[in-house]
């Protein structure tokens, strides 16, 4: 027999010494498994059993809600949601994933907190609405004992509760047949008798000795077949002959007004709550974004706790996006180009509402850190061909129109750009001040290279001073109008450098204006748009427009023979009103 | 010439002690079947397992003994979790009786059936621990284990703020 060639042990010997792990001479327990045994070992466990060990220990509490949420998407890929024991903290996720086109089977089993019920009866009705067809719903609300038995924490009073239970009834009538109009033909309400007799006080009269929703959920118009479920103890199946609903009840309760839209063909992601451990959630969430054609992303927070989770966002790949709203402290700007990057071809509409944060946290780590485009690898640059909106803050800007300018094979810079929002941050003196911003703009318009000229671009413009000192951006408009007049500033100006596109333009501030200084700025600065239309001020007292009265608009006029109308926050002043109010002027 | 039917393989544990197995018995081990593929000479010198201890790996033999000749899970046949859950008491009284050890010895076991790649013994482990796990409140699960509960008193508050509606009471 030959000799074992010493390469060849040599091989398994390296192979072995790279695989033993490091146990510091502990003895063997469940905190020596590595996780993935853990999972193992946990996933024998029902979700009941799982969520009651998320309080063990955090590989318990990590390794539970990884099961939980799988168990959960797969259930959702499968066309079902059922939140039995799920903490409210599931809702936002499974309501991100409402445009999986299959789910029509939902269960649900009710917080006896009052609260989070009347949370979950929200985020159902939205599941609800948005959903394609429905086949199966099922309300279990066992665990709300009865009216007495709802926490309703501090303002506990029998007139609350009394509202607070009407409430409820109508919300679920609501719910119900909402579930109806969506083509439900199984729909099941589980109670307790207390529960029930709760809602014969107040005037909902279930059938003798049927369940509790039956003639009075559905109105006697209705031809609907009520059968008695064979579940113990309450319980209501309806049987669904033929589909002919003709006043479907809006359901109570305050909806976001886009879950009040007709459900679309692709559909939106928002993500908008807080969460305390939101890693797994978060990535969770986002993995969703793969399965899903949507067409809408929109990220709203300023939770610092985000920025592991978020690292998911490389990952994410939508074939159809076109809308992007990011609004969350706690990302890489590298993230987001490459984001931005690879969703160029569609993407219409950007919206970047980040805070300074954006530039300024200490946990970017070192190297991906960028203060400008022009830090990134040389091959990275952007390109949309369709983008029409964009909103963005001041320090953006370098690190924006790097990415478009070095763009090798642009010939023209956005060319279906008509919308432009910047937030100005001139306080922070590594920020470009507005000089800087308006310079840039125009150096996207690009005037001097008819190449790249766009002639209809940007007919909106929109600048946010609202983080601004009221002294720091009256001195920074002064500024730019001295500095671009041919003439001096009081005297009627030539302006060198102008916006000829802009048709709509509206300036906001931090503070309501009193201070009379502002206008004059603004007036002025309005010579270098001359051919708005629109023209909207935020943030301005209607006391501070009424002292000046027609007189003050009369340079605006002037500058700007088009205006058509002019627009204060939260109050406008029409073409009419504009009229008499420069009548005199004039 | 062919290998003889019922071929010797010689193993070494991390303290030194070795084993003389028949190869069919140690190929219940993933690992060690890829290593013996690998091999395609007869060898003497004894394949180390520096993961493994001797007393472990007599308990492994003894299992890899009892159900050699069995067909070996496939790779991919991965069951549904809920499959999963429905066996979790599923384990003969073979398997019971074998892994009625003390709880070092149980999860040296698991983490010996893991390195080895023995998937039908790491799934008795498993669901063994799964079934301990079973039924007992978290501070009992500590106190069972050993786990030293390492929330901040913040996160606790808040974990059990979000759960306790979720409990039986």
């Amino acid at each position: 027999m030959a000799e074992v060639p010493l390469h060849m042990a040599a091989e398994v010997l390296s192979l072995d010494d790279a695989e033993i792990p490091d146990r510091g001479g502990a003895q063997a327990g469940v905190s020596s498994l590595p996780n993935e045994l853990l999972l193992r070992v946990l996933e024998a466990l029902t979700d009941k059993e799982l969520y009651s060990h998320i309080r063990t220990c955090r590989a318990f509490h990590d390794v539970s809600l990884h099961i939980l949420f799988n168990r959960q998407f797969k259930k959702i890929l499968s066309g079902q949601i059922h939140l039995h024991n799920s903490p409210e903290y599931i809702l936002p996720a499974v309501h991100g994933a409402l445009f999986l086109h299959d789910l029509h089977d939902i269960s649900i089993l009710f917080n006896p907190e009052a609260p989070k019920f009347f949370t979950e009866m929200r985020v159902l009705t939205e599941i609800i609405q948005r959903m394609e067809r429905n086949t199966r719903l099922s309300l279990n609300m066992k665990r709300v004992g009865s009216l007495g038995t709802l926490k309703l924490g501090s303002r506990r009073s029998l007139e609350n509760l009394s509202s607070q239970y009407e409430e409820l009834a109508k919300a679920l009538q609501g719910l119900i047949d909402l579930a109806l109009k969506k083509g439900s033909t199984r729909l099941y309400v589980f109670t307790g008798d207390a529960f029930k007799s709760d809602l014969n006080a107040i005037g909902w009269r279930p059938r003798q000795k049927t369940s509790l929703l039956s003639k009075s959920v559905l109105t006697e118009s209705q031809p609907l077949e009520a059968v008695v479920s064979g579940q113990p103890n309450a319980g209501l199946s309806i049987v669904r002959p033929a589909p002919n609903i003709s006043n479907p009840i809006i359901p109570v309760f305050p909806t976001h007004s886009d879950a009040l839209s007709p459900p679309k063909k692709r559909g939106s992601i928002i993500l908008s709550s807080p969460f305390l451990f939101s890693e797994f959630l978060l990535d969770w969430t986002l993995s969703l974004l793969n399965y899903g054609n949507f067409s809408k992303f929109e990220f709203l927070t300023s939770h610092f706790e985000f920025h592991t989770g978020i690292d998911t966002l490389p990952k994410i790949q939508m074939d159809n996006l076109n809308d992007f709203l990011f609004d969350g402290d706690t990302i890489d700007p590298y993230e987001v180009t490459l984001f931005l990057q690879r969703h160029s071809g569609t993407l219409e509409s950007i919206s970047l509402s980040l805070s300074r944060y954006f530039f300024t946290t200490s946990w970017i780590p070192a190297g991906r850190w960028c203060s400008s485009f022009s830090d990134h690898p040389s091959s990275l640059y952007l390109d949309f061909p369709l983008l029409r909106h964009l909103a963005f803050t001041s320090y953006h800007i370098p690190w924006f129109l790097d990415g478009i300018m070095s763009n090798p094979k642009a010939t023209q810079f956005l060319p279906n750009l008509s919308s432009l929002t910047i937030r100005l941050f001139p306080d922070r003196p590594e920020a470009p001040n507005l000089d800087q911003v308006l310079e840039s703009i125009l150096s996207l318009v690009n005037l001097e290279n008819p190449g790249h000229r766009c002639a209809d671009w940007l007919s909106y413009l929109r600048l946010n001073a609202k983080g601004v000192s009221a002294t720091s951006f009256i001195g920074s408009l002064d500024t730019y109008i001295i500095k671009h007049s041919t003439s001096g500033p009081n005297s009627k100006p030539k302006v060198a450098r102008i916006f000829p596109t802009v048709q709509e333009l509206r300036l906001e501030f931090r503070f309501m204006a009193t201070d009379l200084d502002i206008f004059d700025a603004i007036c002025r600065f309005l010579a270098f748009f001359p051919n708005v239309k629109r023209f909207e001020v935020g943030s301005v007292s209607r006391e501070a427009v009424k002292q000046r009265e027609g007189a003050y608009w009369q340079e605006a006029r002037v500058h700007c023979p088009n205006l058509e109308e002019v627009v204060f926050d939260g109050f406008a002043e029409p073409l009419a009103k504009m009229d008499n109010l420069v009548r005199g002027a004039f | 010439m062919a290998a003889p039917a019922t071929q010797q393989i010689k193993i070494r544990c991390n303290d030194e002690k070795e084993f003389t197995v028949d190869r069919d018995v140690l190929e219940r081990s993933v690992l060690i079947k890829n290593m013996l593929e690998d091999v395609t000479e007869q060898q003497d010198a004894p394949i180390p397992l520096p993961n493994v201890s001797g007393p472990v790996m007599a308990k492994v033999l003894e299992y890899c003994t009892h159900h050699r000749g069995e067909p070996l899970p496939s790779a991919d046949t991965e069951q549904s979790q809920d499959e999963t859950r429905k066996r979790t008491t599923d384990i003969s009284e073979w398997d019971q009786k074998f892994i009625t050890v003390d709880q070092e010895m149980l999860f040296e076991i698991i983490l010996a059936a893991n390195y080895l790649d023995i998937k039908s013994l790491l799934d008795v482990g498993c669901k063994t621990v799964a079934n301990m796990i079973k039924g007992k409140t978290p501070e009992e699960i500590r106190k069972l284990f050993n786990i030293v509960n390492d929330f901040t008193p913040e996160e606790e508050a808040q974990i059990k703020k979000e759960n306790e509606w979720a409990e039986d009471r």
